[in-house]
């Protein structure tokens, strides 16, 4: 009996020497980088959630994402912006004039702009989740705030995939092992879930100027998200391309319409979007500033700054030595060592329709800001191209004077997101929807008037002789594209308004009229065509484009046939000529206002994102 | 056979003996071996003299001696030698006995050694005297050719190049199949930190019985290295071994750029065609009337500027042993540096080492070994080790070849400069703005207590220590990508500083039992091993990156000034401990030298894995069988030394991945991309995957070890297949939110036959002929791939240009290419001239969405329809290459002739594919201007639509065809690179690797000096290889990203041709 108690007790001392030895094994064997956190660990405190936060950004500053290729291409071509160069084989002239294929070069990246704004989506996820489950953000406002920085932030880029794509995966939860292969949603979905996040959001984030947070463009504001949520109310109940009902992600050819979805139409959205927009604009925390300084402070840092007195709402947060907007947007420069820093050899390489300067009032300040005929060449001094090259003055290397242009290809200006003028003219357009066209006359004419200083009299005349609806409407249509020219909103505009190719056709017709100074161009040169110039240290006179008859005295330099030579001398083509007119789409718009999803995109989804709008699946 | 080899012999060994001329006494006498069988042809000699003759048919001999020679000695192949003291006798009859041979060498299985006699499982080794015969900068490379089933691929030419070792096949898609490294005993990353003057031997372990003692990471085989112990029975040697080389660029004329007229009538015809004649090309070379000035006019040799200098090697090793009764002990030192062919580039190794062994009593005995090794890599342009990337970065040849070979405005309209950054720079600005240091110090130390507990019981403790630093400086100039794109001072030099550290532990206890006092009967044999063992990794990496240097800095400069630089990112990431921590057990049984069976077990835990998943169970078995110990082969004896059957099975696993990936963790990073934050934490681009487990191989192994004629015919037969299963990919996963995940996919199998030969033909004291050779032939097929049908991967050699251009398929083998099929080129009757542009004729096939529309006309390249839907696009790629070779392996001849050694080793590869991507890029505009191609592009062979004597396009397509009769290419004009089967060559290749002619002189010369052996030899590295391949070698593989685009020759470091004199002494 005491042998078999020894046996037992042996045995059993053993079995738990055994497992006492397998599980100190087991905890051997655990290993975590002394480098790394868990959620739990960086989600309640808040400098680190921060810091995640801020990695959604990072997103946009990879190589091939927004720095690179997603905002340089987004928004071309339109009727006001276009990339004025034609090479039908050219893969970046493809993107401008809707003619990519899946295999586009520039965009068929597995670091492209589909993998990295998906990676800021999961990011912002990650953040939404982390601190909703250990920040307590109920209780705790500043935890509150950067779970409403993280919604908004999702909002953004979420807009920003589907105003490219149109129909795309919908990721509102991190990623695990089930869900790394999702199929295209229905983009109605998408929108519904940005417009609830977006309505969470909004209470938790002070207005601009109220936090150290919000005084910075570059962090998220109460405005900037009802900005946002009244912009993607207009895309969601607006026209675009969608297939059939249940047919996404089929290959679906789709046709131009509205939403099904009861709850996207204007109807339901546009009352609560005006409440937001109204809310903003009585809260006083940001307003107009005059437009000339406007646009030199936007490529300093002063457009970091928010609250009230300021305009800028949100910036793509580029660091200084970030970002690719003046290399591809400023006006051209051929060696110029003007803007002070390194020589610059870059810019234009997109810009205004040649027909746009003639659009704007002359009394109008926005128009020599944003259409400049002229580049800079190596001797610093400005020099007249052809009519067809025309840069968005806007943007200039010589106004970067907080952070001099350094030479690369990074310039380190941060693209404005959101402004308070298009606050202002998103609630004109909807009060004007819902009937109230004497609201919508109210923001009209403090946008219009600031455009019109030293003029502000002809600005209310005009404002005031809108009488309809309709007019209201049509006098929307042409003010954003004379406030915004050159800030690759005008496309996303179009499609929603489903004007997108009657716009551009009218732009071709007007570049036709132009070259042969005929229509409502008859009147504007009555020099045969002709312009005379004259070069004044860095500034530049041109002669001959406002209706004068008689050639100047003096010394002009004459540029033969400038508006109406479409071949040079040795019969090449230039100036407006045929191809690069018709050049402004080279491929139905209308089919392929979306990008298509591209292969790399589609091979690695293995085979769940398939193309629709008739783009060749792989 | 018999009578035919021995009269072989008869007549070979009459040329070596000399006639016995002064006759003082004469001695006869019969040798025979242990059987009593007369030996035919054995020689017998005087001691110390050349005198001496061979046995005849009835094994009897007659030899005449002086009168002062006090000894004969006795020499049979395959028998031992025999000294007999003479003593006046006239009638002197030996009996020969068995020498230790080929079968009696002792080859290192896990945690014990064995002879190859009694060997289970299948076993590669190559002994000390085949490393150090041939002077080479790596011992992988020394390897190259001398194992079946073991391919050794040198990437490219540069001297720290990476070596691929692949162990039968390699069974992983995507993860890094190298084997397992062991040296002495430890586990290392690498072993071409080893002088190969310090290695005794090296085995490599195949098939899974013998690998599955090493449980994991045993699935892609095992090399163990022996490092040399002191010779024993000498109280001191020294050694020592010098040589020096020059070496030059091999193959030369393989790549010849276009002259400067080529060049200029290419970028005018370019610009024709792309209709900017006045903007692209007169600007930069005059009118088309000028075009004369370009005749005959000698261009840069850019090629030549890079890569023509002449190399040279110096290597130098001493070593001093000892040993005495109760110890023995070596130590030595050896440096080599290389001065390679590329401007800048050179290569210097240090190492030290020493090992001992001391008998401190009658059962116990210590082992210690310190190895110290330092190696620092100078210059650009090395697609080196931890240097492999997605962008075409490194190579430097891409710009030495397509660089204009005259002068011109760098400025081009059009063109995106992005690209233009550091892939079109000046060749030598690009080769000196990409410089590089790096400096590689590894300390290794490993000691073991011995204990003979009992008689039969052996405790053994090992512990070990590995402290691996590796800093790298990399130098970004003004011409580079990143300094114009990622440096926070934008046009300024940068430079990345980097150290990576690594600390190894290990501990393993081993209990060896042998039975025998048990069994105490001689037929029965029984050893068992029972063992534990644990190793953990510590590792981190810092990493810095200064910009905004001064802009006249040079990389030198920037190195020793780094604070006149602006620190824009410091990380200092420790990546989670690597734990490994195994029980492994092994017993042997042995019937009369019959049969034998083993098994092992090994159970290991990973931290790499989470609970549940991280414990691998790796059991094996195996039994031989041998024949010729049967009595029923008595007979057979007189020829067959040994025949033995052998059969494995088992399984190994593979954890080859960084550790880390279970969970969901946030790192901190810096930033330079944002206005608000210079850190931010992020879940990183890899997705984190807590499900993973072991990769594990199952294989079975049959292999037949034969011995004929006393070992003058050896080796053995293997036959196997190796399943790998879950197999451990990094899943690319882009557009989820990660880049990539690793997951267990899917699984694959290698099958194949090897065949080993050891021939010694003839061996007497001064003459020896050796033969050895052998030969691998191995098949891979994917089996699954976890529900998918295939992966495709892009090699990037031209960003994203090409596309997919590797596919891994079900049922098909890995490495398989993956592009369209050439047709030649449009002819002029393809298109009709519409008055503006060419218009393709109906029913002929389109391929404007591969070549870009504007490209279509006639002489542009041509591509097939596979499908049949009258255009070319993406759907009309197909499998058009595999990279796998379908048999690898190698011979060496030797021979020593009265003190005059030769021997050649070469080594091949046959059915392996090649894709030139070299080609493609040069012969290929692409969307480039100003950049140069090769000769084959000359406007005489390729086709032309511009009338040299006006400069116009041709549009009559009569003209064009009768300009163009006798054409053999089509137009390089092309919007983008396209990848066909014409880029895929047959690159089977036989290397003669090295040719070695040595003398070593006299002993009685050298006996004087002290000296016991001295040689000087001269060797020829790369003679020659035969090979239909276009490119510079067709053993290449430059895009190593990942596993999946093997064999890709784009932009690599040349090889080179190489002549050396060397020394060994010893002492």
């Amino acid at each position: 009996m005491t042998v078999n108690m020894k046996k037992i007790l042996t045995y059993a001392l053993s079995v738990t020497a055994l497992i006492a030895a397998a599980t100190s094994c087991e905890r051997f064997l655990d290993s975590e980088s002394p480098s790394t956190f868990d959620a739990s660990t960086v989600y309640s405190n808040y400098d680190l959630t921060e810091s995640t936060i801020f990695s959604i950004s990072q997103s946009f500053g990879e190589t091939n994402s927004y720095r690179g290729r997603y905002l340089s291409w987004v928004g071309l071509n339109s009727d006001i912006e276009w990339y004025n160069t034609y090479k039908p084989t050219d893969e970046k002239y493809q993107i401008a004039a809707y003619s990519l294929l899946p295999n586009n070069g520039q965009l068929n990246l597995n670091n492209g702009p589909f993998a990295k704004m998906y990676e800021a989506i999961e990011r912002a996820n990650l953040a939404i989740e982390g601190i909703r489950e250990y920040g307590n953000p109920t209780e705790d406002a500043s935890m509150a705030y950067l779970l409403g920085e993280a919604l908004t932030l999702r909002a953004l880029i979420y807009y920003d995939i589907v105003r490219v794509w149109g129909d795309v995966p919908a990721r509102f939860s991190s990623v695990t092992s089930e869900n790394i292969y999702v199929k295209k949603e229905s983009r109605d979905v998408i929108f519904k879930q940005l417009l609830a996040d977006l309505e969470e959001a909004i209470p938790y984030l002070p207005n601009p100027g109220q936090t150290t947070a919000t005084s910075r463009t570059d962090r998220v504001n109460k405005i900037f998200a009802e900005g946002l949520y009244a912009r993607i109310a207009l895309m969601a109940s607006g026209y675009a391309i969608r297939p059939d009902d249940g047919m996404v992600g089929t290959g679906d050819l789709g046709t131009v319409r509205l939403s099904n979805d009861p709850e996207l139409q204007k109807s339901v959205l546009y009352p609560k979007a005006l409440e937001y927009l109204r809310a903003a604009i009585s809260s006083g925390a940001a307003s107009l500033e005059d437009y000339e300084t406007y646009w030199k402070n936007q490529s300093n840092l002063n457009n970091l700054v928010a609250g009230p007195g300021h305009e800028t709402l949100f910036v793509i947060p580029f660091s200084d030595g970030r970002g690719r907007w003046n290399y591809t947007f400023a006006i051209r420069s051929e060696g110029s060592s003007y803007a002070g820093g390194a020589t610059v050899t870059r810019g234009g390489d997109a810009g205004p329709v040649p027909t746009m300067w003639f659009k704007y009032d002359q009394n109008d300040i926005r128009r020599d800001i944003t259409c400049v005929n002229w580049r800079w060449n190596s001797n610093d001094e400005p020099e007249l191209p052809g009519i067809q090259r025309w840069y968005f003055g806007k943007y200039r290397f010589e106004w970067m004077t907080s952070h001099p242009y350094t030479g690369g290809n990074d310039d380190g200006v941060k693209p404005v997101v959101l402004r308070y003028s298009d606050v202002l003219l998103m609630a004109a357009e909807i009060a004007n929807e819902l009937g109230d066209t004497q609201e919508a006359k109210k923001y009209l004419l403090q946008v219009r008037q600031r455009a019109f200083k030293g003029h502000e009299d002809d600005a209310e005349a005009y404002v005031s002789a809108i009488s309809s609806k309709d007019d209201m409407f049509n006098a929307i249509v042409d003010e954003r594209a004379l406030e915004f020219c050159g800030e690759m909103t005008r496309k996303f505009d179009l499609i929603r308004w489903n004007m997108l190719k009657t716009k551009m056709d009218e732009t071709i017709a007007d570049m036709k009229a132009l070259r042969a100074l005929s229509g409502k161009y008859a009147g504007i040169n009555g020099l045969d065509g002709d312009v005379y110039y004259q070069v004044n240290g860095n500034k530049i006179t041109v002669y001959g484009l406002t209706g004068e008859k008689t050639a100047p005295t003096g010394a002009w330099e004459k540029k033969s046939g400038y508006i109406t030579k479409t071949e040079d001398s040795k019969g090449a083509a230039t100036g407006l000529y045929d191809d690069l007119v018709n050049g402004l789409y080279n491929a139905d718009p209308i089919q392929h206002m979306f990008w298509p999803i591209f292969n790399d995109t589609m091979t690695n989804s293995q085979g769940h994102i398939k193309n629709d709008y008739g783009y060749d699946s792989i | 056979m018999k009578s035919t080899t021995k009269k072989l012999l008869l007549v070979l060994l009459c040329l070596g003996a000399s006639l016995a001329m002064s006759a003082q006494t004469t001695i006869k006498g019969v040798v025979t071996d242990e059987s009593g069988e007369p030996l035919m042809g054995a020689g017998v000699f005087v001691e110390g003299t050349t005198i001496g003759v061979v046995t005849g048919l009835d094994g009897d001999y007659t030899i005449n001696v002086p009168a002062d020679a006090k000894n004969l000695v006795f020499s049979y192949i395959g028998l031992a030698d025999q000294t007999v003291p003479i003593d006046g006798r006239e009638q002197i009859d030996i009996v020969l006995k068995e020498d230790s041979t080929f079968l009696d060498e002792v080859v290192v299985v896990g945690y014990a050694t064995v002879k190859r006699r009694d060997l289970l499982g299948s076993v590669s080794s190559v002994g000390s005297e085949k490393l150090t015969e041939q002077p080479v900068t790596t011992v992988s490379q020394a390897l190259s050719g001398k194992m079946a089933g073991v391919s050794v691929v040198t990437t490219e030419g540069d001297p720290d190049a990476d070596i691929k070792i692949r162990v039968r096949g390699g069974g992983s898609i995507t993860q890094d199949n190298s084997p397992l490294y062991i040296v002495d005993g430890f586990p290392v990353e690498s072993i071409n930190d080893i002088s190969s003057s310090e290695i005794a031997t090296i085995d490599v372990l195949k098939d899974a019985f013998s690998t599955a003692i090493y449980g994991s990471r045993g699935a892609n085989g095992v090399v163990i290295v022996t490092t040399k112990s002191a010779e024993k029975g000498q109280k001191v040697s020294v050694k020592f071994n010098t040589y020096y080389g020059l070496k030059t660029m091999a193959n030369k004329e393989a790549i010849v750029a276009m002259d400067p007229e080529n060049f200029v009538r290419f970028q005018y015809e370019l610009a024709s065609i792309r209709d900017n004649v006045s903007s692209n090309y007169v600007p930069y070379f005059g009118a088309f009337g000028d075009m004369d000035l370009y005749k005959g006019m000698a261009g840069n040799d850019w090629v030549n500027a890079v890569f023509g200098s002449t190399g040279s090697t110096f290597s130098a090793d001493a070593s001093i042993s000892g040993s005495g009764e109760n110890y023995n002990w070596t130590l030595g030192y050896a440096h080599m540096g290389d001065k390679a062919i590329m401007r800048g580039s050179d290569y210097t190794r240090d190492n030290l080492n020493f090992k001992g062994n001391f008998k401190t009593s009658a059962t116990t005995s210590i082992d210690a070994n310190i190895r110290y090794s330092r190696i620092n890599v100078r210059g650009s342009g090395a697609n080196g080790i931890n240097d492999t990337g997605t962008t075409s970065g490194n190579g430097r040849l891409k710009h030495a070849v397509s660089y204009a070979p005259i002068p011109i405005a760098s400025s081009i309209q059009g063109a995106d400069e992005e690209q233009d950054y550091g892939d079109n720079a000046p060749p030598l600005k690009s080769v000196a703005d990409n410089d590089s240091k790096r400096i590689r110090t590894t300390w290794n130390a490993n000691a073991a207590f011995n204990w003979d507990i009992i008689q039969g019981l052996r405790l053994k403790i090992e512990g070990g220590l590995e402290d691996y630093r590796q800093g790298d400086d990399r130098f970004y100039g003004l011409t580079t990508y990143y300094v114009a794109n990622n440096s926070t001072i934008k046009n300024t030099p940068s430079n990345q500083h980097k150290e990576a550290f690594r600390t190894r532990y290990r501990n393993t206890n081993t209990l060896n039992y042998d039975f025998s006092n048990v069994l105490k009967n001689d037929d029965h044999s029984l050893t068992a091993l029972l063992g534990e063992e644990m190793t953990i990794t510590k590792s981190n990496t810092l990493t810095m990156m200064v910009d905004g240097f001064p802009t006249f800095y040079d990389a030198k400069m920037a190195w020793n000034f780094m604070a006149s630089g602006t620190p824009s990112s410091t990380n200092n990431y420790y990546s989670p401990d690597d734990k490994l921590l195994s029980f492994f057990g092994r017993v042997n049984y042995d019937y009369r030298h019959k049969y034998s069976l083993g098994a092992t077990l090994r159970a290991d835990g990973s931290s790499k894995f989470a609970r549940g998943n991280r414990w691998g169970f790796f059991p094996s078995a195996a039994a031989s069988w041998t024949i010729s110990n049967e009595p029923w082969m008595d007979k057979s004896h007189s020829w067959i030394d040994q025949l033995k059957l052998r059969y494995s099975f088992g399984t190994a696993g593979n954890n080859n991945i960084p550790s880390g990936q279970l969970l969901k963790t946030y790192s901190s990073s810096t930033t330079s991309w944002l206005s608000m934050t210079n850190n931010i934490f992020t879940a990183g681009k890899i997705m984190n995957n807590p499900d993973l487990t072991w990769e594990t191989t199952f294989t079975h192994n049959i292999g037949l070890d034969f011995s004929f004629f006393r070992s003058r015919l050896s080796g053995s037969v293997e036959v196997y297949q190796n399943d790998t299963k879950d197999l451990l990919i990094n899943f690319p996963i882009p557009g989820s939110g990660y880049d990539s995940q690793y997951q267990n996919v899917g699984s694959t199998r290698n099958r194949g036959i090897e065949l080993t030969l050891n021939a010694p033909l003839v061996e007497t004291k001064d003459f020896s002929l050796n033969f050895s050779g052998n030969i691998a032939y191995n098949i891979n097929r994917v089996i699954d791939l976890g529900g998918l049908e295939s992966i495709t991967a892009q090699s990037y050699w031209a960003s994203t240009e090409v596309g997919d251009d590797y596919i891994v398929q079900v049922g098909q083998p890995l490495g398989n290419m993956y592009g369209y099929r050439n047709d030649g080129f449009y002819s002029a009757n393809d298109f009709s001239w519409d008055g503006t542009k060419w218009v393709i004729n109906e029913g002929v096939v389109d391929n404007s969405s591969v070549i870009g529309s504007a490209y279509m006309r006639p002489g542009a390249m041509k591509l097939k329809d596979l499908n049949g839907d009258g255009k070319v696009t993406v759907a009309d790629r197909e499998v058009i290459g595999n990279a796998a070779p379908d048999f690898t392996g190698g011979f060496a001849l030797s021979a020593y002739l009265k003190g005059i050694d030769f021997s050649a080793n070469f080594n091949y590869m046959v059915g392996n594919e090649v894709y030139n991507a070299n080609k493609v890029e040069f012969t290929s505009s692409r969307k480039f201007y100003n950049r140069n191609l090769v000769e084959m592009m000359n406007v005489d062979n390729r086709w032309t639509n511009i009338d040299w004597t006006t400069g116009q396009l041709i549009t009559d397509p009569a003209t064009l065809a009768s300009v163009n009769a006798g054409k053999t290419m089509w137009s390089p004009a092309v919007g983008s690179a396209v990848f066909s089967d014409w880029a895929v060559e047959d690159a089977s290749f036989l290397r003669l690797q090295s040719v070695t002619i040595g003398y070593t002189f006299p002993e009685e010369l050298t006996k004087k000096a002290h000296i016991r052996k001295a040689r000087i030899y001269a060797t020829g590295t790369n003679l020659f290889c035969l090979t239909n391949y276009s490119g510079y070698d067709p053993e290449v593989d430059t895009r190593r990203a990942t596993p999946l685009t093997p064999g890709v020759d784009y932009s690599a470091y040349p090889k080179s041709i190489g002549f050396v004199a060397g020394l060994n002494l010893t002492f």
